[in-house]
């Protein structure tokens, strides 16, 4: 009896250790799209960080907003100083768990949702997004795309550039993420 | 049997130990490999390139064409203003229009032409250009340091008169004036600007009496009062005010406007002392005095083109 429970203990300390595999990727890709039909308006950037726990099925991404690039300046300047307020709110962040963690030692892709907090403009709101991942080895490809609505988030838009800035934003992510070994 | 229940409890704490910091992990993680933000430019010290008199350390961006037209309408009061010059707005002081481009985003160059403000001296082409030195940064350098300078020239008919400020016979360099800056700005904090240059002023035919070099330095801020309204104000003082220029009753220049943006746009509604636009006008020139009545609105347009995209 002593010695069954003992082993039990061990196996799920020693089990926790050698499963546990965590995931990074430190150019994540993220797209911003405003379209409406005077102007369609997006912005890049490849060096926000995205971290994923297979086993816990955690994901963490950062987004620098002023890395955000956009193809004319003035709109950069307009998106940080008047819009994202950057200097005050300098990231975006996204804390969820995915729904149903899918087997990573199969190679395959799942469409998955993950549900979480996302932090923009220093406004917190629960949400739920859809993501692909696609598991192999040495490497687990993440992709999402959703809407953010900009009043969610306290972004005010003035009515007069209404016709230019959607009130509803895509936002395109593509991760490659690499294993971390402990 | 008490010492199986330590083991199992032991064990369990040990778990959730581990469980948590696994998540703490994943945020350390990130914290560490996340581009940090402590050494950032600054940016939007000012809203654009120029407050009311004086330059800011702003620049056109790279392939953007800035188009501005400035206005000064005539003495609000005093003789030459009052309810029998509608305050003003029947008289036009000075008129500037100019293009600015950004050939990188350090570096701009611009064209203007002027009516002048009343000073002598009028129909002013000038070429002038900026250059950032350096850029403020978060916790990294606290000033953002900038050059301004330009020369303008005057198109009006030479008046013929011996000793006059706008008899050109002689050689063309007469009708040339130079004007230059450097400019120390700060972003104190994302509502307030300072700014600060010592400027220079030389014109290459004055009266007899006058100063051909003037040296000045000149102060002014910016302050949100909301995210697309903001006040403006800048003030030059002239160290070397010339005999002459004392005679005729020389005044400080000074401005005081509203900043109002609107996308492309930035409208300034102001008020300002001077007639003149160009700092080779209203520097060494300026005797319309504040106390008297002599200030008038005006108002400066910018309005930012895009010519080549990234």
């Amino acid at each position: 009896m002593n010695y069954r429970n003992l082993l039990i203990i061990a196996a799920c300390i020693v089990s926790q250790k050698s499963y546990t595999q965590t995931w990074l990727s430190k150019n994540t890709q993220v797209r911003i799209f405003s379209s409406t039909p005077i102007e369609d308006i997006d912005a890049k950037t490849n060096t926000a960080v995205l971290a994923l726990n297979e086993k816990s099925g955690k994901i963490l991404m950062k987004l620098q907003i002023k890395s955000l690039s956009f193809p004319k300046k003035l709109m950069q300047e307009h998106f940080n100083e008047n819009y994202m307020e950057s200097d005050k709110h300098p990231t975006a962040e996204f804390e969820g768990v995915i729904q149903n963690i899918p087997d990573f030692t199969v190679a395959k892709t799942t469409e998955l949702k993950v549900k979480g907090t996302m932090t923009i403009h220093g406004v917190k709101r629960e949400i739920e997004v859809p993501i692909s991942l696609t598991t192999s080895k040495d490497k687990v490809l993440g992709q999402s795309k959703f809407k953010v609505k900009c009043a969610d988030y306290n972004v005010e838009i003035p009515k007069i550039v209404l016709k230019n800035i959607a009130e509803d934003i895509e936002v395109t992510i593509l991760a490659e993420l690499n294993p971390i070994k402990k | 049997m008490h010492l199986l229940k330590s083991i199992l409890l032991g064990g369990y704490t040990l778990t959730t130990l581990s469980l948590s910091s696994q998540q703490d992990d994943l945020t350390k993680l990130l914290d560490s490999i996340a581009p940090s933000n402590s050494s950032e430019p600054v940016i939007a010290t000012f809203k654009t390139t120029r407050l009311i008199n004086l330059t800011t350390i702003e620049q056109v961006k790279r392939g953007e064409l800035d188009f501005r037209i400035a206005h000064r309408f005539g003495d609000i009061a005093g003789n030459a203003g009052g309810a029998s010059e509608f305050f003003g707005f029947d008289n036009v002081s000075d008129i500037r229009f100019s293009f600015d481009y950004g050939l990188t985003d350090k570096w701009q160059i611009g064209i203007g032409r002027s009516k002048g403000g009343g000073y002598g001296q009028s129909q002013v082409f000038d070429l002038n250009t900026k250059y950032k030195i350096k850029q403020q940064s978060n916790n990294g350098f606290p000033l953002a340091i900038s050059v301004h300078g330009g020369l303008t020239y005057t198109s009006m008919e030479s008046n013929h008169t011996l000793s006059s400020s706008e008899n050109f016979d002689k050689t063309i360099a007469h009708r040339f004036n130079y004007f230059g800056q450097i400019l120390f700005a700060r972003k104190i904090n994302d509502q307030f600007s300072v700014i600060l240059a010592p400027t220079i002023v030389h014109r290459n035919l004055v009266t007899l009496g006058d100063n051909n070099t003037h040296f000045a330095i000149a102060a002014g801020a910016r302050a949100k009062i909301s995210k697309r309204v903001a006040i403006i104000g800048d003030y030059y003082q002239v160290l070397n005010v010339s005999s002459y220029q004392k005679a005729l009753g020389h005044q400080m220049p000074i401005g005081l406007g509203l900043e109002i943006e609107t996308g492309g746009h930035v409208f300034h509604a102001l008020f300002s002392t001077n007639t003149g636009i160009m700092e080779s006008q209203f520097l060494p020139n300026n005797t319309a005095k504040f106390t008297a009545g002599q200030v008038r609105l005006g108002f400066n347009i910018s309005r930012i083109f895009t010519v080549l995209k990234d």
